[in-house]
């Protein structure tokens, strides 16, 4: 089914326990499609997938040029080399320069996200050092989507939540184990509408 | 291989984690744990390391192995009492990838290294 | 029709069968013949030589005997088998035969055989019913169907080309037969036809008539839809010439009515009258202009005769041609007579008319034209003709008659007496040869003859006619054509000159007179215009007046000086004005004798109600004859002049005063220093007691030395002028010297040469001004001084920040270390203790259990500990910052409830969150409040016993979000609430675990609160229960 709303989670350091956390807590029928963006070497892309299909009931893949996103499936990008876009709802795997030093970056995916879906988009910005994702953030909000960071305490480092936060376009600031919660609620709201 | 300059620290985490059975080798500093790496780089998959530390800090830790491209061959954990890592780790983002506070809980943090190593073995 | 399965088979197999038989037959039998033969042959043979019983011997040692005998035998037996199947065979052939025979005669149908020499060999009783007795016959051609026996026959297509034929063919008695003919191989393997027959004739014939039933039907059916496609093709042309016919009419009938109505707007009457409804000429349709002229309406019309309109004395005459022009009459078709309008006035018409055909009855129709008008118009031209011919008669014309060619035929007597040539002598010449014309219009006149006998007309051409003796006479010339009445052909050629010479004098006369007119009038004119425009270009204003006083010339200048257009004061009363000398001046209008007023001043009042001073000009303005005819004024504003003139006396007035009171002295005097004149100002400045003194002075004296007064000299013969020059001066007393500042001027009023002067006193002056420069100079040396100290402190003021951000530095520094230094040691001891907990150090007792967990205890109040102090060490030095989170606090209540439920459920105390309404988002550092909150909350359930209930209660008020720490518990008594957020305080000495002992606690909480710029206070009675309540103003 293809996705009409979608959940984008980008994260850094520390960022593999809270995914953990998330995912695990939600149902297998969710209604989204998820991306997320974890800052890691490309070598272990895979594994980490594997590791969090483990915890969720949810589909974990690692996402591939022209993939078409689906609903309760969990798009990971791959680290390593390559910008994440989402286009015509396809996934596309970009080359490109290193965003906020990082590549794959979480403002290039989330702001492809913020164009494609507007106001059927979740922002979440997750634990990680530097401000990856802030402009992210902004793009998603502006488009009428919700945006939702990691609080100070469950974050392994305040970074790049704090830098969301600090745009003045986050709507919660949560702790990890309240976030999925938060994201089906939201969610339900969104589809409602 | 954890890297700490408090000798404290590392008997703990020798200790701990030969308890839990997990190989671990120790450095005092970063020009110790390079010439380690060069020796042993590919029998180590996890590198726990400080960030105070004097002559080079973590950061200089980190940046060495990038620039050696080492990067791509092990995970990164910092283990350190700074809660704010600071300025020098903007650019090295991406090479981190967990961030532990001391004082830390030791359970937790077998935890977390039995994930990741368990993550390094399937990478391989 | 039966066929055999034999017969199915290929007539070939057939024959080999028979021929193998035979074949097999015969050659066994030769085979066996011989056999025998040589057998015998050689018995006898040997009986011959051997006898009887060499034969035996020869018999058992020679086998080839018993062997031939053995073969002969066996032969003999082959041979009798062979014939035996032959026999078989040929008798089931017979059967086969046999059966058919009887199949074939029991058929319905008739089947004979024929062989292919055409002989029928077989026949069955239907056959032989049918055709007779045939066998053996040769089934003859013709039978089938060629008159030559057997070639092209039909049989041998059968027969050799196994051919199947079906025929029909019709017997003499009407017999109709079904003749079948097919290839059939015989049991010898020859083939015959098969011919089978069948009787058709009552079938054949039934086809038969059906078919031409059906034929017959066909045809009448052809017949009939043609007939109908030609009818309806008919029909259909008829409808469509119908049609057309329709059409034409109605177009025909359109182009009529607007033919006809068309000529009402020509002014053309149309009727179409008809003898119908027993009215003779009944007007069946007429047009507008007829109902019009005839006075009638429509309705009226139609229902007259048109003979009603003709007036009774024609009446008659008119119906006789009427009923003429009916029957056929071929009449002249146009007419003029009189009709009768409906008010009984007559009018003359134009008619012409037609007989048509409408409707299939005969009709008349005509048109006509109200004549009455024309006629009029003719008659008149014919008179004004008429006279015109006579009055042209009355002058002198000359007439020539010539013919067509222009040959001259004859001249009138004028013609002769005027221009002096005979008719005897011009006779036959041609018209334009005679020299009465000059040569060059002898050329001009000649294409005139063929032109005019075209029937053109020339006309009034003004020519110069020369007599016999040469004198020109001028004339009017013209030539027409004389026509045939009746036929209209041109007979000849008639010329007619007038003598216009008279005329033409006069003319001339007129046209001079004329043109000297022209030109006064132009010079009239230019001067006129001259005039007009000079008179708008002065200056001054210029009007002029008749007697009366009414303005008849109003130039623009004085537009622009009044305000008053030309075309408004014209003809009006120069009153208007209101001038003020009016009644003095305006009597020289009735004054024979009179000068003109020059340069009188006076006022008026302009359109837009100023009032201006004027100096004006008046004169009397004579006719020709030298009466006054009226008078002529002209002025020019002089009021600013008038005004400059009185700003000037007043500034000379104001000057002189100034001068005589300027503290300067102001003097003039010659280049000697003769003093012309002086002010009282210099008197006093130069000490002079009188006038005299001064005047009889030389203004040199003043100077003190021969240099400077020669250094003053050059200066101002050099500049012309000396400005401000600062030098002393001595008084007239000779000694007492003053400062002063002296201007010169050299005035050159081209008769003589002097200096005018200014001397200023600037004795006080100079000393005021040596004063202030010793001050300024005091003065910029102390600012100096001070701005020295500035920069120096500014050094002292940066190098103090440093020193501050240094320290700040070091703090930070500090506490990171301390941080570092608290809290590793904490982290060493904790794992320590986990790993001897663990049992993976070796083996525990149970007392060695209990001191590990005690230690852990330990460790963990140790950490809340060094937290807080090391919190409160941070507070102190502005170190702690607030991480501002937009937070609902009502989320980090919940979470410290979650946490400290358990605590409370051990102490057999409850827990409880009470959230009153919606509860904003306020900017919170969720880790510090909710500190503060679980401080709070832990102080509850330590110090209150069982069964406390310890609420959480949150709400806003206008300002305020509001959270209440409330416990039903013991209650703190008056003398600790004041202290009890001081740092240190403990409410008892007791000290129970965690560190809130050491009185830390609530201080914090009170500085975390106070940091997020809200307060915490406390209400408590003792038994009744304790309520913290901080209060966050909601920004």
């Amino acid at each position: 089914m293809q996705a009409e709303n979608v959940i984008a989670i980008g994260s850094s350091t520390g960022g593999l326990v809270a995914l953990k956390e998330i995912l695990s807590q939600f149902p297998e029928n969710l209604g989204a499609a998820i991306i997320i963006v974890q800052h890691m070497p490309g070598f272990i892309s895979k594994s980490v997938v594997n590791t969090l299909q483990e915890v969720t009931k949810l589909r974990v893949k690692l996402s591939k040029e022209g993939e078409i996103l689906e609903n309760n499936t969990v798009y990971i990008a791959p680290g390593g080399d390559r910008h994440l876009v989402v286009n015509g709802k396809k996934i596309r795997l970009v080359d490109g320069e290193k965003v906020n030093f990082c590549r794959p970056s979480v403002d290039v995916m989330m702001h492809s996200i913020a164009e494609e879906f507007g106001e059927r988009a979740i922002g979440t910005i997750l634990t990680g050092m530097g401000c990856d994702g802030a402009g992210g953030i902004a793009s998603i909000k502006a488009r009428g989507g919700v945006t939702i960071a990691q609080d100070k305490t469950t974050s392994a480092v305040f970074g790049m939540p704090k830098a969301a936060i600090d745009t003045g376009k986050v709507d919660s600031v949560i702790p990890s184990y309240k976030i999925a919660s938060e994201i089906i609620e939201r969610l339900n709201h969104q589809r409602l509408t | 291989m954890a890297v700490d300059d408090d000798p404290r620290i590392r008997e703990v985490l020798e200790m701990l984690f030969a308890m839990e059975g997990i190989d671990i080798a120790v450095a005092s500093g970063g020009e110790e744990a390079i010439k380690i790496l060069e020796r042993e780089g590919d029998n180590i998959d996890l590198l726990l390391l400080d960030i105070m530390m004097p002559r080079m800090d973590g950061w200089d830790v980190v940046k060495a192995l990038k620039d050696r491209g080492w990067t791509n061959k092990l995970l990164i954990t910092m283990l350190t009492a700074k809660g704010d890592p600071g300025d020098k780790a903007m650019e090295l983002e991406e090479y981190v990838f967990d961030y532990i506070t001391k004082p830390f809980d030791p359970d937790e943090l077998v935890r977390r290294v039995k994930d990741f190593l368990e993550i390094m073995d399937a990478a391989k | 029709m039966c066929s055999s399965k034999k017969g199915e088979r290929s007539p070939k197999n057939v024959n080999i069968d028979a021929l193998v038989y035979s074949k097999i037959s015969l050659i066994s039998g030769l085979v066996m013949g011989l056999g025998i033969f040589l057998v015998t042959f050689y018995l006898i043979l040997e009986v011959g030589v051997h006898g009887v019983s060499g034969l035996k011997s020869t018999l058992i040692t020679n086998p080839i005997i018993p062997f031939s005998l053995i073969t002969a035998i066996l032969l003999f037996f082959a041979v009798g088998y062979l014939l035996k199947l032959q026999v078989v065979h040929r008798a089931a052939i017979q059967r086969t035969a046999d059966y058919y025979e009887k199949a074939l005669e029991s058929a319905n149908q008739g089947v004979t055989i024929i062989d292919k020499d055409h002989r029928v060999k077989f026949q069955n009783s239907v056959a032989t019913h049918l055709f007779g007795d045939v066998l053996e016959e040769v089934c003859h051609a013709a039978y089938f169907g060629s008159d030559k026996p057997c070639e092209g026959c039909l049989l041998n297509d059968v027969i050799d080309k196994y051919k199947r034929l079906t025929l029909l063919k019709e017997l003499q008695d009407g017999t109709i037969l079904e003749i079948i003919l097919a290839p059939f191989l015989d049991r010898t393997g020859r083939v015959v036809a098969v011919e089978t027959i069948e009787d058709v004739t009552s079938q054949e014939v039934t086809d038969r008539t059906v078919k031409r039933f059906h034929d017959y039907l066909d045809e009448i059916l052809r017949k009939r839809t043609a007939e109908l496609a030609i009818t309806n093709e008919q029909l259909q042309k008829d409808i469509t010439e119908r049609k057309q016919k329709e059409k034409a009419l109605k177009e025909a009938q359109e182009l009529y009515r607007t033919i006809i109505e068309a000529g009402s707007m020509a002014k053309e009457g149309f009727a179409l009258v008809q003898d119908i409804d027993g009215i003779e000429a009944k007007h069946v349709f007429v047009n507008e202009y007829y109902c019009e002229l005839t006075g009638y309406t429509r309705e009226e019309l139609n229902q007259m005769s048109a003979f009603d309109l003709i007036p009774e004395d024609i009446r008659e005459e008119v119906h006789d041609r009427y009923i003429r022009k009916l029957r056929g009459e071929d009449l002249p078709t146009y007419n003029e007579f009189e009709w009768m309008k409906k008010n009984g006035k007559r009018f003359t018409v134009s008619l012409s008319s037609a007989v048509a055909t409408y409707q299939g009855k005969p009709a008349f129709l005509y048109y006509f034209r109200d004549m009455t008008e024309e006629k009029e118009m003719q008659d008149m031209i014919k008179r004004e003709r008429a006279f015109f011919e006579s009055v042209l008669r009355s002058m002198n014309d000359m007439v020539a008659i010539m013919d067509t060619s222009g040959r001259i035929i004859e001249i009138n007597e004028i013609a002769e007496e005027k221009l002096g040539f005979r008719n005897e002598e011009i006779a036959g010449l041609k018209f334009n040869e005679v020299d009465w014309f000059e040569e060059q219009l002898k050329e001009e006149i000649e294409p005139y003859f063929g032109e005019v006998s075209a029937g053109e007309i020339i006309e009034a051409r003004e020519i110069a006619l020369i007599t016999a003796d040469g004198r020109s006479i001028p004339s009017l010339f013209s030539m027409a054509p004389i026509l045939d009445e009746s036929s209209g052909e041109v007979l000849g050629l008639i010329a007619q000159a007038i003598d216009i010479s008279k005329l033409k004098e006069f003319s001339n006369e007129l046209l001079l007179q004329k043109e000297e007119l022209l030109v006064t009038t132009e010079e009239l004119e230019s001067s006129k215009a001259y005039l007009e425009t000079l008179i708008d270009t002065i200056p001054s204003a210029l009007f002029t007046v008749d007697r009366k006083q009414n303005i008849t010339l109003w130039n623009r200048a004085a537009e622009e000086i009044t305000g008053y257009e030309k075309e408004e004061v014209l003809e009006k009363n120069c009153h208007f004005l209101e001038e003020e000398c009016c009644a003095e001046v305006y009597p020289l209008l009735d004054d024979a004798v009179s000068k003109p007023i020059i340069g009188k001043e006076c006022t008026i009042k302009t359109r837009d109600g100023r009032r201006i001073t004027i100096s004006k000009n008046l004169s009397e303005l004579r006719d020709i004859s030298g009466e006054i005819i009226g008078g002529i004024e002209s002025f020019v504003d002089i009021t600013k002049r008038k005004e400059a003139a009185r700003i000037i006396e007043a500034s000379e007035a104001k000057f002189r005063t100034l001068v005589e009171n300027l503290h300067a002295g102001v003097f003039r005097c010659t280049i000697n220093g003769n003093y012309i004149e002086a002010n009282p100002a210099l008197l006093e400045i130069l000490g002079a007691n009188t006038k005299e003194e001064l005047m009889n002075s030389n203004a040199q004296d003043v100077f003190l030395t021969e240099e400077m007064n020669r250094d003053v000299f050059t200066m101002l013969r050099r500049d012309g002028m000396v400005r401000g020059f600062e030098l002393p001066l001595k008084k007239l007393d000779g000694h007492s010297v003053i400062w002063a500042s002296l201007s010169l001027k050299l005035v050159d009023d081209g008769k003589d040469k002097y200096i005018d002067g200014i001397v200023e006193d600037i004795t006080a002056k100079k000393e005021l001004q040596n004063k202030l420069k010793y001050h300024a100079e005091k003065l910029q040396h102390e600012v100096a001084m001070a701005t020295a100290e500035l920069k120096a402190d500014k050094l002292k003021l940066a190098k103090a920040y440093a020193d501050l951000k240094e320290l700040d530095e070091l703090k930070t520094q500090f506490f990171s270390n301390v941080s570092h230094e608290l809290k590793t040691p904490l982290t060493v001891i904790k794992a320590h203790l986990k790993f001897l907990k663990s049992g993976k150090l070796g083996d525990l007792t149970a007392r060695m259990k209990h001191s590990i967990d005690v230690a852990s205890m330990e460790v963990v109040d140790l950490e809340d500990l060094i937290g807080m102090i090391l919190d409160l060490a941070r507070l102190d030095s502005g170190k702690l910052k607030l991480d501002l989170v937009e937070t609902v606090i009502t989320d980090l209540a919940e979470d410290v409830v979650e946490r400290m439920r358990k605590n409370a459920e051990e102490r057999g105390q409850k827990l409880i969150l009470d959230v009153n309404g919606e509860i904003p988002e306020r900017a919170i550092d969720p880790k510090r409040m909710k500190q503060v909150l679980m401080n709070l909350v832990s102080n509850s359930i330590k110090y209150n016993p069982e069964s406390t209930t310890t609420t959480i209660k949150i709400y806003t008020d206008s300002k305020n979000i509001i959270i209440d720490v409330i416990d039903d518990g013991v209650g703190i008594e008056k003398k600790d609430l004041e202290k009890i957020f001081d740092r240190f305080y403990q409410v008892d000495g007791s000290s129970t675990r965690s560190g809130s002992g050491t009185g830390i606690g609530l201080s914090i909480v009170k500085e975390l609160v106070e940091l997020h710029g809200g307060n915490i206070t406390v209400e408590s009675e003792v038994g009744a229960g304790s309520t913290f309540r901080v209060s966050l103003p909601m920004d």
